[in-house]
């Protein structure tokens, strides 16, 4: 089940997800938090709030974190792990961050490109980021002895 | 070959070096979205009929411009491309994503030096963008593709 890595949040939710490879929104302090409208910076970030406010509406992550705990089920053998984050792009729009972890025996240049655009379309389709969430969706992937190597809290 | 080309040319033979490192890795990643950023404009403008003004058009071009209009065609609620070939709408689309995305994985590669940017992550993005040069051709004859690249020229289409 997915981790959402909104920093500063401290309420936790009671999303979880019986999934081991992927843990809920709730968990790693994202709870829900808020943004005020239009001010979509880490500086403003109200940290004990119960939803995160973009520009084009409300984010609950509570219901993002169990729509994505829900298509990580099914992303398949190759997925280790996914972890998400809500902010703002390198243009300041809000985003939602897919960090994907990938099993090391299915990276392989030749078949990477296939793999990460299934993984990119499954995840896009369930969460439909732009159209019902108003947000800009990206997605990283890099792969277990990666993570293992150099642990990323934002890949946990 | 085009400008676009040898940047990709150059992306594919960073990521190949070995052992990798922050450098290569980066400068992978940075060379893979201008390789995409140039060829994307390069399309646009050779509709143009005035070949040698083509270049001086392209700096019209702007990467926040090109990022937004890549993300909006995302959304079905606006662009619903009804009637058109689903084919052809999933490989705009995933050009047009991959575009978005490129360009913010340049912003790390080339400005973010607080965590490491990892060789799979890197390879991922390098062969993304290798993958719009094999797709673009395919739909780029179609009326929704050039509507894009009209797109990425305007702010508000």
């Amino acid at each position: 089940m997915p981790n959402a890595s909104n920093s500063g949040a401290r309420k936790r939710t009671s999303v979880r997800s019986s999934r081991s490879k992927v843990r809920s929104a709730a968990q790693k302090g994202a709870g829900l938090s808020a943004l005020r409208s239009g001010q979509f910076t880490r500086s403003n970030r109200r940290r004990d709030n119960i939803i995160v406010q973009v520009p084009t509406g409300y984010v609950n992550q509570a219901q993002l974190g169990e729509i994505i705990a829900h298509a990580a089920q099914h992303l398949g053998p190759e997925v280790v792990h996914v972890a998400y984050s809500l902010g703002p792009d390198s243009t300041d729009e809000p985003s939602l961050f897919f960090r994907i972890v990938l099993a090391d025996a299915y990276i392989r240049e030749d078949t990477i490109t296939d793999l990460t655009g299934r993984i990119t379309a499954a995840l896009f389709d369930a969460v439909r980021p732009l159209e019902n969430w108003g947000l800009r969706p990206y997605f990283n992937f890099r792969s277990k002895s990666e993570q293992d190597r150099r642990p990323d809290p934002k890949w946990m | 070959m085009a400008y676009h080309d040898d940047l990709l040319a150059q992306a594919l033979q960073l990521i190949h070096v070995t052992p990798p490192s922050q450098l290569t890795l980066r400068r992978a990643v940075s060379a893979a979205y201008y390789a995409v950023f140039h060829y994307l404009i390069a399309e646009a403008t050779s509709n143009w009929n005035n070949v040698p003004l083509r270049a001086a058009l392209a700096r019209a071009y702007d990467h926040g411009t090109m990022k937004a209009s890549s993300s909006r065609i995302l959304d079905p609620k606006k662009f619903p491309y009804s009637g058109q070939d689903p084919t052809v709408v999933t490989n705009l689309r995933f050009v047009a994503q991959t575009f978005s995305q490129l360009q913010e994985d340049r912003h790390f590669a080339d400005y973010n030096l607080t965590e490491d940017l990892s060789p799979a992550e890197a390879l991922t993005q390098v062969k993304s963008a290798e993958k719009i040069f094999n797709t673009w051709p395919a739909i780029r004859g179609e009326q929704i593709s050039q509507a894009y690249l009209v797109s990425l020229l305007v702010k508000r289409f």
